[in-house]
C-alpha cells in the first residue's frame, strides 16, 4: 500500500515539474521583454529593473528555471506588481472563495445525482426514469454561463420585481460575516454548477447502478428474501458508487481551476475571477500562481481518488 | 529454394510421384528452449523467476509428412509452435529449417520465410479480424508482401476459397456470417495463399463441434496432397491425432517425452505418461472398453515455474523409481525399438506390461498408493 | 457491435455438410452486412436521434446559408443601425417586425449575427473536435500498441494534458497572444485528445492480445500494417461514438471562452460573445440572452441526443467508456 502511494506521488509530481515547464516556457521564454510583461502596464522602470534583478534574467534560461521552481516551492509565487503585495497574499484572499462555491455545489450536486440516478435505475423506463433522463440531457446540455444567466434572470431579477428579495445579485459574503448572508450568497452559485454536474452524476450514477442491479449476486440477495431497500441500499449501492465517487474527486479538484465561469457570472473574488481579471490587467504572475495551484489540485484530487479506490476495491493494490 | 522468394511465383506443387519422405529433414529443433520470465509482484523477486514453456526439445519434420503434437494443456505445444514460427525468440537452442538457421532471425529476416512456415490458429472466433471482410482476410498475405494487382489478388483469393469448401461469392461477407468450420477454412485459406512448405496446425479443431472436426481434418489432408505440405498437427486429443499424424511426438511440461510413427507409439507404447494418455480414449467395444486397464492419471500438471526435479513425470507415474527423481532421462532408443522411436524414459514399459498394477517406490507423488491392489509394494508413505 | 455470432452460426452449423450457407434463391452473391451498416440501421430507427440530426442539419444549413440570412432582412450581421435598431434612448430593441429577434446595444441584428454566430460554433466544435480525435487516436495507437517505454513516456503527456486546468491555461495563452480564431481551435484541441488517447489506448491493450494480431504478425505483418489495418478497425467504433459526444462539449467549451472574452476579437458574431455583451443588458433586454442562449442550447442538445443514439446504435458498450 505504501509502494503505492509513493508510485502515485512519484507520478504526481513527474506530471507537476511537466507542467512547471509547461508555464516557464509559455511566459519566460515566449518573445517579448519578460520583466515588463510581469511588471504589467503601469510598471515604472524602476519597478522593471527590480523585477530583472530579482528573476535574475541575465542568468542562463535553466538558471532561471530552477530559480523559479525553487521559489515556487518555497511558497514564494511571485509578486503582484499590479496590486502591490505578494501573490500568496491574493491567493490567500481568493482561496476560500473558490472553496466555499466548490464545497457546497460538490455536497448539492452528489446528493442531487446520486438519488436521481439511484431513483432512475430502480424503476427503469418508467415515468421517474425518463423524467430525470430528460432533466438530466437538459442541464447537461446546458453551458453554466447560461444557466447562471438564468438563474439571475428569473431567480433574483424576476422576483425581486415581485417583491420577493431573497437572492441577490452576485458578490460574496466571508463564513464569518454570518452563515446566513454566506449561503444567500452563495445559492445561486451553487446552483449554477450543481444542477449541471448534477446531470452529469444522475447519468453515471444511473448507468453504474443498472450495471451493479443486473449482477448475479443482487439476484442472489433477492432470493434470499431481503427487502428490496435493503437490497439496493446495501448491496448494490456500494459498488455502485464506487466509479461515482472516484468521478467526483477528479472533478471537485479540477473544479478549483474551473470554476471561473461561475466565479465571473455571479461576481465571486475567488481564484477563477483573480485570473480573468489578472487577463485584463496584464497581470502575469497571478495567472502563473493559478496554474500552477489548480494543477497541484488535480494531482492531490487525483492521489487521494486512487488511494479512496484502491481501499474501496482490493484487486487495485494488487497492480 | 530461393530465399527472396516472396515475389509469389507459383511453386511447383510436389506430384505423388516425387516421394521426398525420407530426404533431409524440412525442419530441425535443437535443443530449443522457451522461457517467460514471471511477472513477480514481489519488489525483489521480479526478473527472477521464469516459466519454463519448452525445456531442451529437439525434433525433426521432414518434407512431406505430417508430425503430430500431443499433449496436455500447458505442456508447451502451443508456445512450441510460435517458436517455430518464430513469433517468440528463442530462449536457447536453434531452429533449421531446410537447411538455414532460423534461431535468430529478426523480423526482417523472417520475412521472406513468411511465405514458407504458415499456421493455422486455434481459435476460430479470435484468429480472424472481425471488421475486415473475409476477402480481405485471406487476400492479407498478398498485401503484405505486395503481390499482385488488386483484380488478380481476387481472383487468387476466390480460387482458394473454393479450394477449402468456401463459396468464393461470399468473398464481401464478415466472418462473424460463418459458422466456427467456415472461419478454419478462412484461416486455412490465409494459411495456404503463398503456398508454404509446412503448416504448422495449433489445435484446429478442438474448437469446433465434433461433427465438424472430421470434415476439417479431411479437408486438410486434401490439401496436403495437392499443395505438398508438411504439417506439424497439435492437439490435446490423441484419438484426432492418430487420424492424421505420420509421427507423433508426446509433450509434457515442456519435454517431449516419447516420439514414434503413428502405429507403433499405440501398439508398442513406451512411456507410461503416454500410456495414460491412450487408456484415456474411449473405445466404441464396450466389452474391450471393460478389459481393458484403467490408468486414471492423478492430480494435475505441475507449476511449469517450478518443475519436479530429475523426470518432470515422476510426481504422477505409476512406475516411479528413486532414480526417475534424481535423473533428467534423455529422449533415446530404448529397449529393442527402432531409430524412429524414442523414448525419455528410465524404466519404460514392455509391451502387454498392465501399468495399472504399478505402484510409485518413491515419496513424492500425487498417487495414492493405498487404493492400488498390490503387487509391488512401496516403501514409503503416500503423499 | 456484439462479436458473438452464436444466433446466426448454430444456425449455420446446421445447415449443409461442408458447411456453408446457402445462396440466395437467385444464386446471387450475398454481400456482407458490414457492422457499420447494421449499426446505422439500428440509427435509423432511433427517432429521437434521427430528428435530432435533421436539427442538426438545419443549424449547418443555417451557417452556411448565413448570408441569405442578411438578403432576406436586409441587416449585415455586424453592421449597427442605430438609427433603426435602438431605442430614442440608446438601448436595443425587443423582437420587432423590422428585427425578428431583437437589436444588440449596438443596434445589431440579432437574427443575422445568430446565423453567423453557428458557423464560428460549428467550425470550431467540428475542426477542434477533429484535431482532438486524430491526435489522440495516434498517440493512443501506439503507447497501446508498442507498450513499455513509449507507453510510459506518451501517459504522461496524456496526464499533463488532463491534469492541467484547460481555462486557466487558456487564459494564460490569450494573455500572451491575444484572442482569436486559431487560439481557440488550437487550445481546445489540445487538451481534448487525451480522453480520446486514454480511450483508444485501453482498447488496443487488449485487442493486440487477440489472435488475429498474431496471425497478422505470423504473415508477415509490419507494426504499422497491423495498428492501421487490423487494429484501428476495431477501435473506431468507440471512437466515433465519442467524437459524436465530443462535438457538444467542444461548442459549448467554445461559447464559454468567448463568454470570458477569450474569444474571437470584436465584432465577430460568436454566441457566446453575445450572451457576454447580453449580460449588461438582461434586465432590460432578455432577447439579448435567450436568443443566442437558445440558439447555443438547441445546437448542444441535438448534438447530445444524436450523439446518445450513435452510441446506443454502434457500440452499446460504451456507457462504461464515457466520462
Amino acid at each position: 500500500m505504501l509502494r503505492f502511494l509513493i508510485r502515485r506521488t512519484a507520478l504526481g509530481a513527474i506530471v507537476l515539474w511537466l507542467i512547471s515547464m509547461l508555464v516557464f516556457a509559455l511566459f519566460f521564454i515566449a518573445p517579448g521583454d519578460v520583466a515588463r510583461t510581469l511588471a504589467g502596464r503601469q510598471a515604472t522602470p524602476e519597478t522593471v529593473a527590480l523585477i530583472q534583478h530579482r528573476l535574475g534574467l541575465d542568468l542562463p534560461i535553466w538558471q532561471q528555471y530552477l530559480g523559479f521552481v525553487g521559489r515556487a516551492l518555497r511558497g514564494d509565487l511571485g509578486y503582484d506588481y499590479y496590486h502591490q503585495v505578494p501573490v500568496t497574499t491574493v491567493i490567500a484572499t481568493a482561496a476560500p472563495v473558490t472553496l466555499s462555491l466548490v464545497v457546497g455545489a460538490a455536497i448539492m450536486w452528489l446528493t442531487l445525482g446520486v438519488f436521481n440516478g439511484v431513483m432512475s435505475a430502480i424503476r427503469p423506463r418508467s415515468f421517474v426514469d425518463r423524467g430525470l433522463t430528460v432533466f438530466a440531457l437538459f442541464f447537461y446540455s446546458m453551458p453554466s454561463f447560461l444557466l447562471g444567466l438564468l438563474l439571475l434572470y428569473f431567480l433574483y431579477f424576476q422576483l425581486t420585481l415581485a417583491g420577493i428579495r431573497v437572492f441577490p445579485p452576485g458578490g460574496f459574503v466571508p463564513l464569518s460575516d454570518g452563515v446566513g448572508p454566506w449561503a444567500q450568497h452563495l445559492i445561486l452559485p451553487w446552483l449554477t454548477l450543481a444542477l449541471v454536474s448534477a446531470a452529469i452524476y444522475t447519468r453515471l450514477t444511473r448507468g453504474s447502478m443498472l450495471d451493479v442491479l443486473g449482477e448475479d449476486y443482487i439476484r442472489t440477495a433477492r432470493s434470499k428474501g431481503i427487502s428490496e431497500r435493503r437490497v439496493i441500499v446495501r448491496h448494490g449501492l456500494r459498488s455502485a458508487l464506487t466509479p461515482v465517487v472516484t468521478q467526483f474527486g477528479i472533478d471537485v479538484g479540477a473544479l478549483f481551476g474551473g470554476a471561473v465561469i461561475t466565479e465571473t457570472v455571479f461576481s465571486l473574488p475567488g481564484i477563477g475571477k483573480a485570473s480573468i481579471d489578472a487577463l485584463t490587467q496584464q497581470n502575469q504572475p497571478i495567472i502563473i500562481a493559478t496554474v500552477l495551484l489548480a494543477s497541484t489540485a488535480v494531482v492531490i484530487a487525483n492521489i487521494v481518488v486512487d488511494i479512496a479506490y484502491a481501499v474501496l476495491d482490493p484487486r487495485v493494490r494488487l497492480h | 529454394m530461393s530465399e527472396s522468394d516472396g515475389s509469389g511465383t507459383p511453386k511447383p506443387v510436389l506430384s505423388p510421384s516425387q516421394d521426398t519422405r525420407h530426404d533431409d529433414p524440412l525442419l530441425r529443433l535443437e535443443h530449443v528452449s522457451k522461457s517467460f520470465p514471471v511477472q513477480s509482484s514481489k519488489l525483489f523477486r521480479r526478473g527472477h523467476e521464469f516459466v519454463h514453456a519448452v525445456d531442451d526439445v529437439s525434433l525433426e519434420v521432414r518434407p512431406g509428412e505430417t508430425l503430430g503434437l500431443v499433449g496436455e494443456t500447458g505442456c508447451g505445444k502451443s508456445t512450441l509452435a510460435r517458436c517455430i514460427a518464430r513469433l517468440y525468440d528463442l530462449s536457447g537452442g536453434s531452429i533449421t529449417f531446410d537447411g538455414k538457421d532460423i534461431s535468430h532471425l529478426s523480423r526482417r529476416g523472417m520475412r521472406p520465410l513468411r511465405s514458407e512456415i504458415q499456421m493455422i490458429f486455434q481459435d476460430p472466433y479470435g484468429s480472424l479480424n472481425p471488421r475486415r471482410r473475409v476477402g480481405s482476410i485471406i487476400g492479407d498475405p498478398f498485401a503484405i508482401h505486395g503481390i499482385d494487382s488488386r483484380t488478380e489478388r481476387k481472383k487468387k483469393v476466390q480460387d482458394l476459397m473454393e479450394r477449402v469448401g468456401l463459396n468464393p461469392e461470399h468473398y464481401n461477407r464478415f466472418p462473424a456470417d460463418f459458422s466456427g468450420g467456415q472461419r478454419q477454412r478462412i484461416g486455412t485459406a490465409r494459411a495456404l495463399a503463398l503456398r508454404p512448405r509446412m503448416v504448422i496446425c495449433d489445435e484446429p479443431v478442438s474448437a469446433l463441434d465434433v461433427s465438424v472436426q472430421a470434415q476439417i481434418i479431411n479437408m486438410l489432408k486434401d490439401l496436403q496432397d495437392d499443395f505438398g505440405l508438411t504439417y506439424i498437427f497439435i492437439s490435446h486429443d490423441l484419438s484426432v491425432v492418430r487420424h492424421v499424424s505420420d509421427r507423433i511426438a508426446v509433450m509434457y511440461l515442456g519435454h517431449i517425452v516419447e516420439v514414434a510413427p503413428s502405429a507403433e507409439l499405440f501398439e508398442k507404447t513406451r512411456h507410461p505418461y503416454t500410456r495414460a494418455l491412450l487408456s484415456a480414449l474411449p473405445v466404441a467395444d464396450p466389452d474391450a472398453a471393460d478389459s481393458r486397464e484403467r490408468i486414471l492419471l492423478v492430480g494435475e500438471i505441475p507449476s511449469p515455474t517450478n518443475p519436479p526435479s530429475g523426470c518432470r513425470f515422476h510426481t504422477r507415474c505409476p512406475k516411479a523409481r528413486p532414480d526417475c527423481v534424481r535423473t533428467d532421462p534423455v529422449l533415446q532408443r530404448v529397449l529393442d525399438d527402432g531409430a524412429e522411436h524414442q523414448t525419455a524414459c528410465l524404466h519404460p514399459l514392455a509391451i502387454d506390461e498392465d501399468m495399472s498394477l504399478s505402484r510409485p517406490q518413491i515419496e513424492d507423488t500425487e498417487i495414492d498408493t493405498a487404493s492400488i491392489p498390490g503387487q509391488e509394494t512401496n516403501t514409503g508413505g503416500s503423499q | 457491435m456484439s462479436l458473438d455470432p452464436t444466433g446466426m452460426t448454430s444456425a449455420a452449423e446446421a445447415v449443409d455438410g461442408s458447411g456453408q450457407r446457402a445462396a440466395t434463391p437467385d444464386g446471387k452473391a450475398i454481400e456482407g452486412r458490414s457492422p457499420w451498416a447494421l449499426g446505422w440501421q439500428r440509427l435509423r430507427r432511433d427517432r429521437v436521434a434521427m430528428i435530432s440530426l435533421v436539427i442538426i442539419g438545419l443549424i449547418v444549413l443555417m451557417a452556411i446559408f448565413a448570408p441569405l440570412a442578411s438578403t432576406l432582412t436586409g441587416h449585415e450581421p455586424n453592421e449597427q443601425y442605430r438609427q433603426i435598431g435602438l431605442s430614442p434612448d440608446g438601448l436595443p430593441l425587443g423582437p420587432t417586425s423590422q428585427f425578428w429577434f431583437g437589436t444588440d446595444d449596438l443596434g445589431r441584428d440579432i437574427l443575422v449575427r445568430i446565423a453567423f454566430g453557428a458557423r464560428v460554433s460549428l467550425l470550431v466544435g467540428v475542426v477542434s473536435t477533429g484535431i482532438a480525435v486524430a491526435i489522440g487516436v495516434v498517440v493512443g495507437l501506439v503507447a497501446g500498441f508498442f507498450g513499455g517505454i513509449v507507453d510510459t513516456v506518451l501517459a504522461r503527456f496524456v496526464d499533463v494534458a488532463l491534469t492541467v486546468p484547460f481555462l486557466l491555461v487558456a487564459i494564460a495563452l490569450v494573455s500572451i497572444t491575444g484572442p482569436s480564431l486559431t487560439i481557440t481551435i488550437l487550445v481546445i484541441g489540445f487538451f481534448s485528445w487525451a480522453s480520446v488517447a486514454r480511450i483508444v489506448r485501453g482498447q488496443v491493450l487488449s485487442l493486440r492480445e487477440r489472435e488475429f494480431v498474431e496471425a497478422a504478425r505470423s504473415l508477415g505483418a509490419s507494426d504499422p500494417r497491423i495498428m492501421f489495418v487490423d487494429i484501428l478497425p476495431n477501435v473506431l467504433a468507440p471512437v466515433i461514438v465519442y467524437t459524436t459526444l465530443l462535438i457538444p462539449v467542444v461548442i459549448v467549451v467554445q461559447a464559454a471562452l468567448a463568454y470570458l472574452g477569450l474569444g474571437l476579437p470584436p465584432p465577430t458574431a460568436d454566441w457566446g460573445g453575445m450572451i457576454s455583451d447580453g449580460q449588461k443588458y438582461y434586465t432590460t433586454a432578455w432577447w439579448f440572452i435567450i436568443f443566442p442562449g437558445s440558439a447555443l442550447l438547441l445546437t448542444t442538445l441535438a448534438f447530445n441526443l444524436f450523439g446518445d443514439g450513435v452510441r446506443d446504435a454502434f457500440d452499446p458498450r460504451a456507457d462504461q467508456l464515457l466520462k
